[in-house]
């Protein structure tokens, strides 16, 4: 028996593969079993929670109208930070911006090491603060980055948002005339980062960190302003928590919020950490545990500044550095 | 605020599943090759379709859709999937091609050679099962049309030891044909 004969028998008749019914069929499975897909591990749904972070602050802060020169009036400018819990299915469920609209960086925030601290200050404005008590685990110079203002505008488009609903045979709620046919302008930055041992790298893909990753962190950065040239906040907030994606519960702690129109909204994964109020500096901020044993951070908003604290230390160790911070 | 922020997440639709696209694509690309894989072992339709289900099951709980090992992985654990369950249905199958063979002989022109060819087809079967599930791997994979190096890549080995390891694997399962043959 030759090569040629045993691979002809194990031939078999070999009708067409139906790769649509076979995609219905598994669709169906994972349906009737509620299989759950693949879910990135705690570091990356961090990432996720972060981005999470900046999407409803986007979408959700109020509205204070602040009297800008040109047709854009300013929609988010946070004076303050909140958090609401999250859920897995509600981090996964929340609306890809991709799919509304397009976003057009206008200016690329640069990052760079700067020598001092007094460098860094001359470079962006802001007055870095400095940590005079630090735990022993954190050894070594912090070394200093500073990150340059970023712009973008993001243009609100209903055909890109029907065509990318139209592949997947859905129909997404219709959206209002004066959310189609608006822009908003997002800026953040300048910024200053503090980075105590392993490395930062604010270009480096975030879920390739690993044993590298810094043990502590202080940022400061000019809190970020949105604008709009079209739809208020309350059309935006309206439209946004109409999506099929937003939870009844998270819409809720949204619509709960007691001052949006000037609060930094900070998502918090529900079974991965866990947030609660704190004061730094005589300025109230929140805490954030990470119950993985990742790590936790300390986010507070003063002078138009977002001050974050972040590490692979406890509770009381990070919040003594945050005190600390002259 | 940076582009990431539109990185995030998807709107899920109200009905039916829906899957990460990325995953679809996937689906799309993979699925009749994966089928393919898993028939050359079996001879059989329905139970490839099984195992090829099985096989993005496995994949679809564990891995991100996008990873550039999805399709060499896809194909080892179609392989490995169908010859498990060759492994396990031997005697069966025993038993159903001496059912097929009076089947044959009463069905087709040439009754004698179709039952040959049936009994022929069962014995390499039952030899594949047999022989080592590397070997078995590299057979079925480069039979069901995969190239060299998606062999190499599905197995976990370098391209160039393909050619050696599917020349000792026809080899094994020539000898185990004919130790029961």
């Amino acid at each position: 028996m030759d090569d040629t004969k045993l691979e002809r028998l194990l031939a078999s008749d070999e009708a067409p593969v139906d790769s649509a019914a076979g995609l219905r069929r598994f669709r169906e499975t994972v349906g009737a079993h509620a299989v759950r897909g693949y879910a990135p591990p705690a570091r990356r749904r961090w990432t996720q929670a972060l981005a999470a972070a900046a999407t409803v602050a986007v979408l959700f802060a109020g509205l204070s109208i602040t009297g800008v020169a040109d047709s854009f009036f300013t929609i988010f400018q946070p004076k303050q930070v909140a958090t609401v819990a999250i859920g897995t299915g509600d981090l996964t469920g929340l609306p890809d911006l991709s799919e509304f609209g397009t976003l057009t960086v206008t200016t690329q925030p640069a990052y760079r090491q700067a020598p001092t601290l007094d460098a860094a200050r001359a470079e962006t404005g802001i007055a870095p603060l400095r940590a005079a008590t630090l735990p022993a685990s954190v050894t070594g110079d912090a070394r200093i980055y500073t990150v340059s203002r970023g712009e973008g505008t993001f243009r609100f488009d209903e055909t890109k948002l029907r065509a990318s609903a139209d592949r997947v045979s859905r129909t997404p709620p219709p959206m209002p005339a004066a959310v189609a046919a608006s822009t908003l302008h997002v800026s953040g930055g300048p910024a200053v980062v503090q980075s105590y041992g392993g490395s930062f790298d604010p270009k480096a893909d975030p879920r390739s960190m690993s044993a590298g990753a810094p043990t502590l962190l202080i940022a400061q950065s000019k809190a970020p302003v949105i604008r709009s040239d079209g739809a208020s906040f309350e059309e935006l907030r309206a439209y946004m928590l109409s999506q099929p994606g937003i939870s009844p519960r998270l819409a809720a702690q949204i619509k709960a919020i007691g001052d949006p129109a000037q609060t930094l909204i900070v998502p918090i994964p529900m079974d991965l950490a866990s947030g609660k109020s704190v004061t730094v500096r005589g300025v109230r901020g929140i805490f954030v545990g990470d119950s993985t044993g990742l790590g936790s951070a300390v986010v507070w908003v003063a002078d138009g500044v977002v001050n974050v604290v972040a590490g692979s230390l406890g509770e009381k160790e990070l919040l003594g550095v945050a005190d600390s911070l002259r | 605020m940076s582009a990431k922020v539109i990185e995030l997440g998807t709107i899920p639709a109200p009905r039916e599943p829906r899957l990460p696209v990325a995953f679809e694509r996937l689906f799309d690309a993979e699925y009749a090759r994966v089928v393919r894989i898993a028939q050359r072992v079996l001879g059989d339709a329905t139970e490839a379709e099984d195992v090829a289900q099985e096989a993005f099951m496995s994949f679809y709980r564990a891995h991100p859709a996008e990873a550039p090992y999805a399709a060499p992985w896809l194909h080892a654990a179609a392989a490995h999937g169908a010859l498990n369950v060759l492994r396990g249905r031997k005697r069966r199958v025993a038993r159903e091609t001496n059912d097929a063979i009076e089947r044959a002989a009463s069905a087709v022109a040439d009754p004698e050679s179709e039952a040959v060819l049936s009994e022929e087809r069962a014995l390499v079967r039952e030899a594949l099962a047999r022989i080592p599930a590397k070997s078995a791997s590299v057979l079925a994979l480069r039979y069901s049309g995969l190239s060299y190096a998606e062999v190499a890549q599905a197995i976990g080995v370098k391209a160039d030891q393909i050619g050696t390891l599917l020349r000792r694997a026809e080899e094994a399962l020539r000898k185990e044909v004919m130790r029961n043959g």
